[in-house]
């Protein structure tokens, strides 16, 4: 029987590499994961914010001071609420008399987010709060995220497997 | 015995490169989760923040304007109102400030948020900041009314119809801002005031040039040249006509022969148009006939190579189009060089009230006002630039109020940046 011996060197550090990359790949791929996700998140909440801008002013503009319940401003709320671009042009509709700023900004590529039935919903009121005839513009955007990893972290949204982001603005005369 | 020296082992000459790789990788992978994660939510935000900006001056800008100089705080608690109603409270969570500069007045709104990853390297917030200015435009510069006609430097004196600037009538005219004549400056009004300066080459000759009843007070009158006094707008038919909304253009009005507003706008009560600088080398005639009258916070820039007519019978209500050049409301080439107001280049005879903003331009012609309409009075913030312009108030009507640059607000604006 050959006597035991030693463990040599290469012997001892036999799987420390393993050990090592586990150790460094348990932190390198969530904080991939989460640039991926969060980079995606918050592109889509920044555009989200400047498409909730420019659906407020169009809104305003196109009610034209008058009260909440005229037909002018009803007429402006369905325009910026419920009206969609043709088709997938990108913000070649912006500044369209007919056209939901909105959506129209949404669509801008590479995001697309701007169809009917898509994954962009808008709430939109008029009322006297804080003053008589303020407008209030609330744009909601349900999208898959790249990864997908953190969507617990991040608001559920409207469908399985989506996260919302919301933006709000508010306008008075 | 001597011992040989050994090598290094291979393996001992690694030791501790592992911890180097990972503190620079680690490094460079923490500062790109930073760059994605921590300035994408700042860059979000920061969109968020612009936007009550925008709004905010939106809301208040308009006040600054009508109360100028010295409405400054007047609308900083309007602005502070919007920004309140989108959760940004001054003092609180947020840093809401108010500026003025000549003609330019800011909102500015800041709050801090936290950061995620960027604590590693001693980033624990950032205070992200939206900023948004507007600046006055129509009575921003130059006096309030501007008559051009120099009449060959003869000064007629008295009721001379039509040459420089003269009101007359029975209602009250109130100039918040200089008036500047050419020629001659003539009031014959049921009293009133002007807090500006009046400047003529003729003639101010107390008692003569104010034939009111009463006379109107006002500052001691100028007659100081240098004349002629340079044309405050300055504009030609071709510079204001690349305004003009597309497909548009000054030689095409896509109207025809006369573009004729009436039975436009179909809302309750008052009729409208579109957002737009109108253009025509033809007569633009202003006339909603549905209701007799135009919606308060219409917008609408007209530009014509010859006449404006606004004929509206109950109540003209105006501001320039957001994409107005210099501000204007309404300029009309027409009537060259013409010394009389006979033939009108913008003539307004609405019979119930106006209330308009920003500048009204008739180079060649004359500007004419009501005849026998305005009984609601006029409300003016703005400019007044034409050859001749002339006044012709009502019996009984409300006052006229002028208020431009020089002694009082007005004007209109437009978003600076």
């Amino acid at each position: 029987m050959r006597p035991r011996q030693p463990p040599t060197s290469r012997a001892r550090s036999r799987g420390v590499a393993a050990l090592e990359l586990a150790l460094s790949l348990s932190f390198l791929v969530p904080l991939m994961l989460a640039t991926l996700d969060f980079g995606y998140y918050f592109y889509v909440g920044a555009t989200a914010e400047e498409a909730t801008r420019q659906g407020l002013q169009q809104v305003v503009r196109k009610a034209a001071g008058q009260p909440c319940g005229s037909a002018l401003a009803l007429a402006a709320r369905t325009i910026v609420r419920d009206t969609y671009p043709a088709g997938p042009t990108g913000i070649a509709c912006l500044g369209a008399d007919n056209v939901s700023a909105v959506y129209c900004y949404m669509n801008e590529p590479p995001l697309g987010m701007g169809a009917s039935s898509g994954p962009t919903q808008i709430v939109l009121e008029c009322d006297g709060t804080p003053v008589a005839n303020s407008w209030h513009i609330q744009v909601n955007v349900s999208f898959p995220l790249v990864a997908g990893f953190y969507r617990p972290l991040l608001p559920a949204g409207a469908t399985t497997g989506t996260v919302r982001y919301r933006a709000s603005l508010t306008a008075t005369p | 015995m001597r011992t040989m020296p050994t090598l290094p082992n291979k393996r001992n000459s690694e030791l501790g490169a592992i911890a180097i790789i990972i503190a620079f990788a680690w490094t460079a992978l923490f500062g790109m989760a930073v760059l994605a994660i921590d300035f994408g939510y700042l860059y979000a935000k920061r969109r968020g923040v612009q936007s009550v900006a925008d709004a905010a001056l939106r809301a208040s800008m308009q006040t600054w304007v009508d109360a100028y100089p010295s409405g400054l705080s007047a609308a900083t608690a309007k602005a502070n109102v919007v920004t309140s109603a989108n959760g940004y409270v001054n003092g609180s969570n947020a840093t809401v400030a108010t500026t003025e500069s000549g003609n330019l007045y800011t909102v500015s709104v800041s709050r801090t948020y936290p950061t995620f990853i960027g604590g590693v390297f001693g980033l624990s917030g950032k205070t992200v900041t939206g900023k948004a200015t507007g600046q006055r435009t129509g009575g921003g510069g130059g006096s309030a009314i501007h008559a051009l006609n120099p009449n060959g430097g003869v000064c007629p004196g008295g009721s001379s119809w039509g040459l420089g600037f003269q009101a007359e009538g029975m209602a009250p005219l109130i100039v918040n801002g200089d008036i500047t004549s050419e020629s001659q400056v003539f009031f014959n009004t049921t009293g009133g005031s002007v807090t500006g300066t009046i400047k003529s080459p003729c003639p101010l000759t107390a008692g003569v040039f104010n034939s009111s009843t009463p006379p109107m007070t006002m500052t001691p009158p100028s007659a100081v040249g240098p004349w002629p006094a340079p044309d405050p707008i300055n504009a030609t038919v071709t510079a204001l006509g690349a305004f003009c909304t597309p497909p548009m253009t000054i030689d095409n009005d896509l109207v025809g022969a006369e573009m004729v507003w009436s039975n436009v706008g179909g809302a309750a009560g008052c009729d409208t148009f579109p957002d737009r600088v109108y253009c025509s080398n033809n007569i633009i005639n202003i006339n909603p006939v549905t209701s007799m009258k135009i919606c308060p916070g219409t917008r609408g820039t007209f530009i014509t190579r010859t006449v404006i007519t606004v004929g509206a019978n109950d109540t003209v209500d105006l501001q320039p189009s957001a994409a107005a050049p210099m501000g204007i409301l309404m300029a009309a080439y027409g009537n060259g060089g013409s010394a009389a107001c006979g033939a009108n280049t913008i003539n307004m005879g609405s019979a119930g009230t106006y209330t308009l903003q920003g500048r009204i331009y008739a180079p060649n012609g004359c500007i004419w006002t009501a005849g026998a309409g305005a009984i609601g009075g006029v409300t003016m913030t703005g400019q007044i630039v034409g050859r001749n312009i002339a006044f012709g108030m009502s019996p009984s009507a409300l006052p006229w109020t002028i208020n431009g640059s020089g002694g009082g607000g007005g004007g209109s604006w437009t978003v600076y940046r």
